[in-house]
């Protein structure tokens, strides 16, 4: 955008071209309309968009604080649930009380993964997303991989899936 | 400030304004129901009349009238009286008018892509009808301009403020605001097909 020329102007009066005249003198023209809003409605009004403003401040104050609280309390955040250690008691528990057929599967899966027997980890990481940095050939003794690997009991094609690479490379 | 002989018309008895205002404005900045509406009653007819300048809209009047003063009582804290409460106000009206112009303009589009802009009513009389006709065409052009060249053009012409009363309402350079407004007179020209005034 090209920057507006700077010119001393003397405060003269306008001078339109006629037809311009009329129509700028017919808009003057134009009477002002009864006023119908009272001081009352103004009030209220006032009131009622400094009620929303403090709400929405405390709601954003509040929210702020509650992530701040989240990140200074809980430096090691807990994993989520598709990279943690899965809740093999809570979930047997569960399909021990409702043994449906839909989980009669990944409940007989949970059991035979964490019974298997525990190598040590060589990058010694507590967290199991690690595994995915190691060669595909020191993934088979890492015992979190294997834990990781298979810990999503509703989907076992992933788990399955994950250890594919495992597979081939050993 | 003392009163200013240069602001005759937009801000009459400005000292005597601020002066015994001061306790009504420090009242109204607390939230006291009287005090505004002391300066509502004060500010209302002028607020009014920019506002039907600026927009040639009187439905829309009362609507714009509610948001502005809700809009100055919510700022009344943050006034530091830097400028006079009169410009506030006009550059709050003016802020106020530049979204209705957004969103009535938007909404004409609409109108007249459907087809639905309504016959004026047949029981005006020729003389006003004629007016309407002029304002309609008018506000139309106005319509079209980029926002810095309609407020240049609104006050100066329209509402006829001088030169430093307008650069001081709407916050532009006095230079600046000459030249917008020759540059909307001659987009207005333009527009309405109307032949422009040959450069001197």
């Amino acid at each position: 955008m090209s920057r507006e020329p700077e010119h001393h102007h003397p405060d003269t009066r306008f001078e339109l071209p006629p037809e311009l005249a009329e129509l700028v003198a017919a808009a003057r023209a134009q009477p002002l309309p009864p006023i119908k809003t009272t001081p009352e409605q103004i009030y209220d009004g006032w009131r009622a968009r400094r009620r929303a403003d403090r709400a929405s401040w405390l709601a954003g104050g509040l929210a702020l604080a509650a992530g701040l609280a989240l990140v200074l309390l809980s430096p090691d955040a807990p994993l989520s649930s598709s990279q943690s250690e899965p809740a093999a008691p809570e979930v047997s528990a569960r399909v021990a009380a409702a043994p449906t057929p839909e989980r009669v599967a990944p409940a007989t899966v949970t059991p035979a993964t964490v019974e298997a027997p525990e190598l040590p980890c060589r990058r010694s990481s507590p967290r199991a997303s690690s595994c995915r940095r190691l060669s595909p050939a020191s993934l088979t003794s890492c015992a979190c991989w294997r834990r990781c690997g298979s810990s999503s009991p509703s989907t076992p094609g992933r788990a399955a899936s994950r250890s594919r690479p495992a597979t081939a490379a050993s | 400030m003392a009163s200013s002989p240069q602001y005759p018309r937009m801000i009459p008895n400005l000292g005597e304004t601020l002066g015994d205002s001061g306790n009504l404005l420090a009242r109204a900045r607390r939230g006291e129901r009287a005090a505004q509406a002391a300066l509502f009653h004060e500010h209302r007819d002028r607020v009014a009349r920019q506002l039907l300048r600026m927009t040639g809209d009187a439905n829309s009047v009362d609507d714009l009238l509610q948001e502005v003063f809700i809009a100055v009582f919510n700022a009344l804290p943050g006034f530091r009286g830097d400028s006079q409460l009169e410009t506030w106000m006009y550059t709050i009206a003016a802020n106020k008018v530049r979204n209705w112009w957004d969103s009535s303009r938007r909404r004409r589009r609409r109108e007249s892509r459907a087809g639905e802009r309504e016959p004026p009513s047949p029981t005006t009389p020729e003389e006003e009808l004629a007016r309407q006709r002029h304002r309609d065409r008018l506000y139309a052009a106005l319509g079209e301009l980029p926002h810095k060249y309609r407020e240049a053009f609104a006050a100066r012409v329209l509402e006829g403020m001088t030169l430093k009363e307008a650069s001081t309402a709407l916050g532009v350079g006095i230079s600046t605001l000459s030249y917008r407004t020759r540059k909307a007179e001659q987009l207005l020209c333009e527009a309405l097909g109307i032949p422009g005034r040959k450069p001197s």
